[in-house]
């Protein structure tokens, strides 16, 4: 916690000094995978949004943040098959490197910050066991704008978003790939 | 009048054993030990199947608890009681019954007769785990867990191939308790084989379980004549023989050949709630009026509105008739005065300690005299009339009272057993009991315990899972079952309701455990009435 709320310091201090500052803002969908086997075999894969806000620093370098949601799965578990829903989301900063070329900006991407995860299981003998805990979560990722005038882009990213889980004894990976499609405006 | 008394129908046989000379006890003109009127010869009760299977094995069956360990005592004829007992209850209930209780509370030391009597007067069955084996005298009341209204007499084998009536008891009923002598060089640990066709060292029961016909002479040593053998339970702990069984062969002088054998079957606790009685030692003798019929009865002042509903008594022969009568507001000393509210007569099947249920329950007051009357006939034996009656060798606190016992040859003259012939009989009653309550509700089942895991990926939920059957015993229709649970390690005081269920889905999830949760649980049958039964346990 400490050490991404160091990192996070770090990013913005950076950007006072930053010269002919451009803001991009955008909101991305898509696809993500759970890593976890058992989580996956209940739950599946499913469904993300994120809308993030950046700004360069320099000609190739941005920082920014990205709000992730939208994977809140409800499936039956366990050997009752409790009705339960699982509620991933979280919070990046990230640092974003892309040469422009054209009207295309490849890119690269790490981040981190912090994922809340929940588990509700409707069973009233569980409920001292009920999981609502955050952790911290760090992200990778490559990715492409797409200029479509002045103001809008198109984006495409792909990254793997690592997240691990350990709000009793067992560790849970619920860290995974994102496949993401997206639209953004710069101002 | 003319009394004749056969005494100690069976422990003087042990009696013989015990000190060494002859085991089978000629003199005693009894039905039980004449050569010409042999029990075995007419015993009709349990018919032999044509074919037996040449060999069986009750463990196979679930039909046998685990092997006890009396070790460091020697010889006692105690475990095979309870052989015999948790046996019969096999596979439906799962038992461990205390044979320290029962050595402490049966009169008369080693005589299966005392320990009959015990369990009769319901001062046992107690579970194991309330007086441990060897355990120091703990004050406890007695308070049987179960009801032993039935036991099954066998007559002993009068050679190596009288095996059938053995095997077919252990088929229908279960195991069978027998004495035999143990001598440890006998043994041939190689093979768990025992022959012993001398020593008479140490006196010892065991459980006979099965058989083998086939089970090689040459494995015992010495060799005896032919080949079979009995498969026993002993109680020499898991590490004697084979896992604590043994092959005793056919052959064996003993086994079962010097005193009768016997098997023991009970009745829930819950069910019949008084037990009227006098004897509270146990059968010791017999007595009759020179015929083979005779009279007996006992009266009875009750003490709660409990209706009555069965009576017992011993009989030692294999087809005893009989007659019972059930007075009400019968007058001291006058047996059959009062108002006659049963009768109910029949032909035994069986030699034993025997329950006969009234056709219907008699209500009773509180306080009001009642009379149980029996008239038995014995053909070919003139000793009818069961007796508890001082004998030597039996340190027992024999004690009667005026205006209890009462025996007569025709159910017309009537002498008070306590004045008949001088002080012959002043602390002796007759063994004729009667009992108040309800039909037995029997517990559940073939009860199980399992422990699951619940992954639920983040955590795992331990659970107890709880699995039983329908007693098939239960006549009065259940309802539903209600589960008791307690700490492993608290006292049976501390067992708490957990939950009712119905009859529907006969397994119970004890959910939200955690991994070093370990409980005692308890399931009892309710009825319609509301009435429940008897728990089965089970430990996690």
């Amino acid at each position: 916690m400490k050490k991404t709320a160091l990192f996070l310091a770090c990013l913005f201090a950076g950007t006072g000094a930053a010269a002919a500052q451009t803001w991009e803002a955008g909101l991305s969908g898509g696809y993500r995978t759970i890593k976890d086997a058992t989580l996956k075999s209940v739950y599946g894969n499913g469904f993300v949004y994120a809308p993030y806000l950046s700004l360069a620093v320099s000609p190739s370098l941005r920082i920014g943040a990205e709000y992730e949601a939208g994977y809140a799965k409800d499936a039956k578990i366990g050997i009752f098959q409790d009705p339960s829903t699982l509620d991933v989301r979280g919070f990046h900063v990230f640092v974003q490197y892309g040469e422009r070329i054209g009207r295309i900006q490849p890119y690269l991407k790490v981040g981190a910050g912090i994922f809340s995860y929940k588990l509700d299981i409707q069973t009233p003998t569980l409920s001292a066991n009920r999981v609502d805990s955050t952790d911290i979560s760090f992200f990778v990722g490559a990715g492409l704008h797409a200029r479509l005038n002045r103001l809008l882009f198109l984006a495409a990213e792909l990254k793997y978003v690592a997240l691990w889980a350990d709000p009793f004894d067992d560790q849970v990976d619920l860290g995974g790939l994102r496949a993401l499609l997206g639209i953004g405006l710069v101002f | 009048m003319n009394i004749r008394t056969v005494t100690a129908v069976i422990g003087l046989s042990m009696m013989g054993g015990l000190a060494g000379s002859s085991p089978r006890v000629q003199a005693i003109p009894s039905l039980l030990n004449s050569p010409a009127a042999g029990l075995g010869a007419l015993y009709l009760g349990l018919p032999v199947d044509a074919i037996l299977p040449s060999s069986y094995d009750l463990r196979k069956l679930y039909r046998v608890t685990p092997v006890r360990n009396q070790i460091p005592v020697v010889g006692t004829t105690l475990f095979g009681v309870y052989g015999s007992l948790e046996s019969t209850l096999k596979p439906l209930e799962n038992l461990d019954f205390s044979e320290n209780h029962l050595d402490k509370s049966s009169y008369g030391g080693g005589f299966l007769e005392a320990k009959i009597g015990a369990l009769a007067r319901w001062a046992d069955p107690i579970p194991e785990e309330e007086d441990l084996w060897l355990s120091a005298p703990s004050g406890m009341p007695e308070s049987a867990v179960k009801h032993v209204q039935k036991v099954v007499f066998l007559p002993p084998r009068t050679g190596a191939l009288d095996n059938d009536r053995i095997k077919q008891a252990v088929i229908d009923l279960g195991a069978v308790y027998a004495e035999m002598y143990y001598a440890p060089e006998r043994l041939n640990k190689a093979y768990a084989a025992y022959y012993n066709e001398a020593s008479t060292l140490t006196l010892q029961s065991v459980a006979i379980i099965g058989w083998d016909d086939s089970f090689e002479k040459a494995k015992f040593i010495p060799q005896p004549p032919g080949n079979g053998a009995f498969i026993c339970k002993n109680s020499y702990g898991s590490n004697f023989g084979e896992a604590g069984y043994f092959y005793v062969s056919y052959h064996d002088a003993f086994l079962g050949r010097f005193s009768l054998n016997a098997v023991f079957t009970a009745e829930p606790a819950a069910g019949l709630t008084r037990n009227y009685q006098h004897d509270l030692v146990g059968c010791t003798a017999r007595i009759g009026f020179s015929a083979e019929s005779a009279w007996f009865a006992n009266q009875f002042v009750s003490v709660a509105t409990d209706p009555l509903r069965a009576v017992s008594f011993y009989s030692y022969h294999p087809a005893a008739v009989y007659e019972i009568f059930v007075y009400r507001d019968s007058t001291p000393g006058l047996p059959r005065s009062g108002t006659l509210a049963a009768r109910i007569s029949g032909i035994l099947d069986v030699p034993g300690y025997l329950t006969i249920e009234l056709p219907a329950p008699i209500p009773l007051l509180v306080n009001q005299r009642f009379s149980v009357v029996a008239k038995l006939e014995t053909p070919g034996d003139v000793f009818p009339i069961p007796i508890e009656h001082p004998i030597a060798g039996f340190n027992a606190p024999f004690q009667a009272s005026v205006n209890e016992s009462f025996i007569s040859p025709d159910g017309t003259a009537w002498t008070d057993l306590t004045r008949a012939q001088g002080t012959t009989y002043l602390r002796s009653n007759v063994c004729l009991k009667a009992f108040a309550g309800y039909a037995p509700i029997y517990p559940p089942a073939q009860l199980r315990l399992d422990r699951l895991v619940n992954n639920l990926v983040f955590f795992k939920e331990y659970v107890d899972r709880l699995i039983w059957f329908p007693n098939p015993n239960n006549t009065q229709g259940v309802v539903g079952y209600r589960i008791y649970r307690k700490e492993k390690d608290a006292g049976n005081d501390s067992f708490q309701l957990l939950a009712q269920v119905g009859t529907q889905n006969l397994v119970y999830y004890v959910r939200g455990l955690k991994k070093e949760s370990a409980y005692v649980y308890r399931l009892t049958a309710v009825t319609e009435s509301g009435r429940e039964g008897d728990p089965a346990e089970i430990a996690g």
